[in-house]
């Protein structure tokens, strides 16, 4: 018997499931989900979408109008709320993705064997009650808590007077706190997929440490950037309770007006209406945003 | 002859050289800052913890009175409070899990495909995450109820009353949109020749996926669970439209506040956050030397 | 070959990790079906009752409702509103964290009190039942607690049940006068009181001395105050109510008009621009950080939880008193249970046993005298039961007509900054 040359595995028989499925392969990846988000987010939207062309209220019972006049008294009353949420949204954004940006590069790349463990000391704070989140740290920053007080009466840093709870810094800094992970993990997971021999074959081509940052670090780490800028700056635009809890009356942003309207105003038809532009301007900045970054190709 | 091209000389303080200050500066820069982050991160644990061992002179947790152990000693000590806590966190759980499942296959289809209406698709990913979630509640609610009134009564299965099964739809179906945008960041740019290369091998697509696909982007899914996790186990606004007579923690926690805030909500907010903790460290720890999920 | 086995390994514990959660996953989903399952039947049973038109007239007379008392009432009610077996108290006779008085309930009628506090907010629970009443269909509710001025809506839309005075001896003997004859129910057809409580002026008395301000008796007085040190509450009426008693008009829903309301407005406006801010009792956060010095409070938490120097005052104008009451919600599964509960509380010895550890108004006749056995302070807390001048001078400023109430949500969703 001669010596059975090393067989290379043969093909699978039959048509492979790629041949056979395979154009419907994407439809089936996507049907479970889409079919859950279209029965319990795109309908009920719908449906809020007819309140805000309808006049009535949930008792009463709505009656379609096709009118505008709810949007009208949405952009005409509620203009500085829009701006509000802009602002706050957008400077906690940029706040997060400062501080998240190089906490998420050292955990990719110094992690080492306790990558997983530091990631998750990142997000396990927030498995705990947002409220008493907030409370602990109005506890610290208060006028006379044990961080501002020796400021102001031992070192005489700060004026007596000095008080940064119940201003916009607080806000602001309330909704970088609380998104702070959302930009962390996403971040993570783009960076650590990078790798680290892209980046000594640049420096071995004489890229000092900023441009090789800059051309290879950067651009592969974009998706990451992307996806945690969306996930910190879409939801503290809708965001109430940062502005309920540490803001003050002129502060407010669109998701405290959309909570009056709709519980104490009963006024469906204009708290739609500012759901809706809020969606849609939110959906307008994100392609925006996705052109500028250039990771529409990328990502989908 | 031509000259032998010279090298340039390796720059200063380029990694062939080392040692420069800088460099050092820069070693250890990035690790202080992460460590500060994460002391920030956990400032208001540590104070939760530190007043979960407190005994609030009135009915309100606020000020700092004594030490006592008495909220250790009776963390369930409310009528229903303790029903609340498993409600929440095993609807934490399964929404994790579901959501995860389908968030990640769309998330794999949206990258990987090509076929029409992409971007009507990722429109209808991101507006969950847009939408107030009082609007979501609301909007929720009027259709759970609809399911049990004419005409839709007798035709759909009815999701009236609300309850448990309703908090699992509504919390899946919430978290759905941030697992599929934190699974994209780590499919963009993914190698599909490993896969092509896996199937010549001779492996099928499913085992190719199970053994080459999934380990890479293993660290995607995981994060997007954990952001999932940590969004359904303090959701208020919507659970609270949808929930019917069942409680869950964070409704407690919120509706509490007029006449009480009581040290059990740090006790039970420090449990779960120290068993958590506790639970990854002991997995990370015992797989010796770890795992790395490269 | 290291590598390899790690992979192996890895493999494994990420199959054990799947089957492992999937086997969770498929038991929890078979608790969640039956679950919901059993809490369907009621529901269908009340929906095949013959539906009447949603917006429904208070039917002549009360379906006779039979004598069984069946279960678990599911009550819904505000979180700490009721007593509690305290760690160190009942020892041993309740289990901590149960409340003696649900226990002794149970044990006397045998029926399971399914007791939810769910309640944080009036608009916001009611929203949450609203889609269901609207439709006829019962709400999962056969108690809840709303305040006054949620309650009289409800009856008005016809979503409460008529309650069968027979089944409430108690109620109806032991109500306090003060409580009866309110507008929106005078003959207590749909609603019983459960507690009261005052809104008035609370201030840190430390902290005026330490500023020079003179402590304040009147409403007026707080417009001397740095406005930024000051908070008035988010609700509405509680704010305008003691508003409109400074300007010295009469807080009464039926006769005040939308401009004595402008009124009201126009005189907090300027305190806004200055740093006036609107809470609920996170107040009492900033009265213990000193971020406070004086504010618009309710009754029930500065006096047993403000700090040494925090006080309340019933100021010289007046106070407010708002109650939360009982009802019995349209289509509820055991309605003669939860008449049975209503008459339970009112038992004087019962009612006292709830005040002493809730620390608000009881609406109980005869209750100052049964928790002078529990605790003897508390008899003469004025807090508890306020004394004959302060009731002269209480305002009920809840139920305001339709017209009156769009004015003040939008002048004051205007100061508050929506």
């Amino acid at each position: 018997m001669t010596a059975a040359a090393p067989t290379v595995p043969s093909a699978p028989r039959g048509p492979s499931l790629r041949a056979r499925f395979g154009r419907a392969v994407p439809y089936l990846l996507l049907a479970p989900g889409l079919a859950w988000l279209f029965l319990f987010y795109v309908i009920p939207a719908v449906q809020m979408f007819t309140y805000s062309i309808s006049t009535g209220t949930l008792e009463t019972g709505f009656t379609m109008t096709f009118g505008a006049e709810a949007y009208a008294t949405a952009i005409d009353r509620f203009g500085k709320q829009f701006l509000n949420s802009i602002l706050f949204g957008g400077a906690a954004t940029i706040l997060t993705l400062l501080i998240g940006f190089p906490v998420a590069y050292t955990i990719a790349f110094r992690g080492g064997r306790y990558k997983n463990l530091i990631l998750f000391l990142v997000i396990a704070p927030f498995f705990t009650s947002f409220l008493i989140r907030t409370i602990s740290w109005k506890i610290l920053l208060g006028p006379e808590g044990p961080l501002i007080a020796p400021l102001k009466h031992t070192f005489h840093v700060l004026p007596g007077s000095f008080d940064v709870l119940s201003t916009p810094i607080a806000q602001v800094a309330g909704l970088t706190y609380n998104f702070l992970p959302f930009m962390i993990l996403p971040l993570y997971v783009a960076l650590e997929k990078i790798d680290i021999r892209l980046i000594e074959a640049a420096e071995d081509l004489y890229a000092d440490r900023r441009a090789a940052f800059r051309r290879i670090t950067l651009p592969l780490a974009l998706p990451g950037v992307f996806a945690g800028s969306l996930l910190t700056f879409i939801p503290s635009m809708g965001d109430y309770i940062n502005a309920e809890l540490l803001g003050n009356p002129g502060t407010r942003m669109i998701g405290n007006v959309i909570q009056n309207r709709l519980l104490i105003q009963n006024d469906y038809p204009v708290g739609s209406a500012l759901s809706f532009m809020l969606m849609a301007g939110i959906l307008v900045a994100v392609a925006v945003y996705a052109r500028i970054l250039g990771t529409e190709q990328l990502t989908g | 002859m031509a000259d032998a091209v010279s090298l340039p000389q390796a720059k200063a303080g380029s990694k062939r050289t080392g040692g420069s200050f800088v460099r050092r500066l820069d070693r250890w820069l990035l690790p202080v800052f992460t460590t500060l982050a994460i002391i920030y991160l956990m400032i208001p644990i540590m104070v939760m913890i530190v007043f979960s061992f407190n005994k609030p002179a009135g009915k309100f947790n606020y000020i700092w009175n004594t030490f006592s152990l008495d909220g250790w000693l009776h963390p369930f000590d409310w009528p229903g409070l303790g029903d609340a806590v498993i409600t929440s966190l095993t609807v934490a759980v399964l929404s994790t899990i579901f959501a995860t499942i389908l968030g990640t296959m769309i998330g794999l289809a949206l990258t990987r495909y090509d076929f029409r209406g992409r971007g009507a698709i990722n429109g209808i990913i991101f507006l969950p995450m847009a939408t107030p979630e009082i609007v979501m509640g609301a909007s929720l609610l009027t259709l759970f109820v609809a399911t049990a009134l004419p005409p839709l009564a007798g035709g759909v299965p009815t999701l009236y009353p609300t309850g448990f099964l309703t908090i699992l739809i509504a919390h899946v179906m919430f978290n759905i949109s941030y697992v599929v945008v934190t699974v994209k960041a780590r499919l963009a740019g993914f190698d599909r020749r490993l896969e092509e290369a896996a199937m010549d091998l001779g492996a099928n697509e499913l085992t190719t996926f199970w053994k080459v696909t999934f380990p890479l982007i293993f660290p995607g899914i995981m994060a997007a669970a954990l952001l999932a996790f940590s969004l359904s186990i303090d959701d208020f606004v919507i659970t609270n439209f949808v929930s019917g007579t069942t409680n869950t923690f964070p409704i407690w926690v919120y509706s509490i506040q007029r006449n009480a805030l009581p040290v059990q909500i740090n006790v039970i907010g420090s449990i779960i956050f120290l068993g958590a903790v506790g639970l990854v460290a002991l997995t990370s720890l015992r797989s010796g030397r770890a795992v790395r999920i490269r | 070959m290291a590598e390899h086995n790690e992979r192996q390994d890895a493999a494994l514990s990420r199959r054990r990790f799947l089957q492992g959660s999937t086997m969770v996953g498929f038991a929890a989903f078979l608790a969640a079906c039956t679950g919901t399952k059993s809490s369907a039947a009621p529901s269908t049973a009340a929906s095949t009752a013959p539906s009447v038109a949603a917006s429904v007239e208070p039917s002549p007379t009360v379906a006779a409702t039979p004598k069984v008392a069946t279960g678990p009432l599911k009550f819904a009610n505000w979180p700490a509103y009721i007593d509690l077996a305290g760690a160190a108290g009942e020892a041993g006779e309740y289990k901590a964290g149960s409340s003696p008085t649900l226990e002794e309930f149970k044990k006397k009628y045998k029926i399971d009190v399914d007791y939810q506090e769910k309640i944080g907010d009036n608009a916001t629970f009611v929203e949450t039942i609203k889609p269901a009443l609207v439709g006829n269909l019962a709400t999962g509710w056969d108690l809840v607690v709303l305040t006054d001025w949620m309650a009289s809506k409800i009856i008005k839309n016809g979503w409460a049940e008529k309650i069968d005075q027979a089944n409430v001896p108690n109620c109806t003997a032991n109500i306090r006068d003060a409580l009866k004859g309110v507008p929106w129910d005078a003959t207590n057809d749909y609603h019983y009181p459960w507690q009261s409580g005052m809104t008035g002026v609370g201030f840190n008395a430390k902290t005026l001395k330490d500023n020079n301000i003179a402590e304040p008796t009147k409403i007026a007085d707080l417009w001397k105050i740095p406005a930024d040190k000051m908070t008035f509450l988010s609700e509405a009426r509680d704010t305008f109510g003691l508003v409109l008693l400074k300007l010295g008009i009469d807080a009464n829903g039926d006769t005040v008009t939308a401009d004595q309301i402008q009124q009201a407005a126009d005189d907090v406006q300027p305190l806004v621009d200055k740093g006036l801010r609107f809470t609920g009792n996170e107040y009492l956060q900033d009265f213990g950080q000193k971020k406070v010095w004086a504010a618009f409070v309710w009754s029930g938490d500065l006096a047993s939880s403000g700090g040494e120097d925090d006080k309340f005052i019933f100021p010289e104008e007046g106070t407010l008193i708002w109650t939360d009451n009982m009802l019995i919600p349209k289509g509820a599964a055991n309605k003669y249970s939860a008449e049975l509960m209503m008459d339970y509380v009112y038992d004087p010895k019962v009612a006292a046993q709830i005040a002493e550890y809730v620390y608000y108004v009881s609406p109980v006749k005869g209750a100052d005298v049964e928790i002078k056995a529990v605790d003897p302070d508390a008899a003469t807390n004025p807090l508890l039961f306020p004394t004959p001048e302060v009731v002269a001078k209480q305002h009920n400023f809840q139920s305001l007509s339709d017209e009156i109430e769009t004015k003040l949500n939008d002048v004051f969703s205007k100061l508050s900054g929506t």
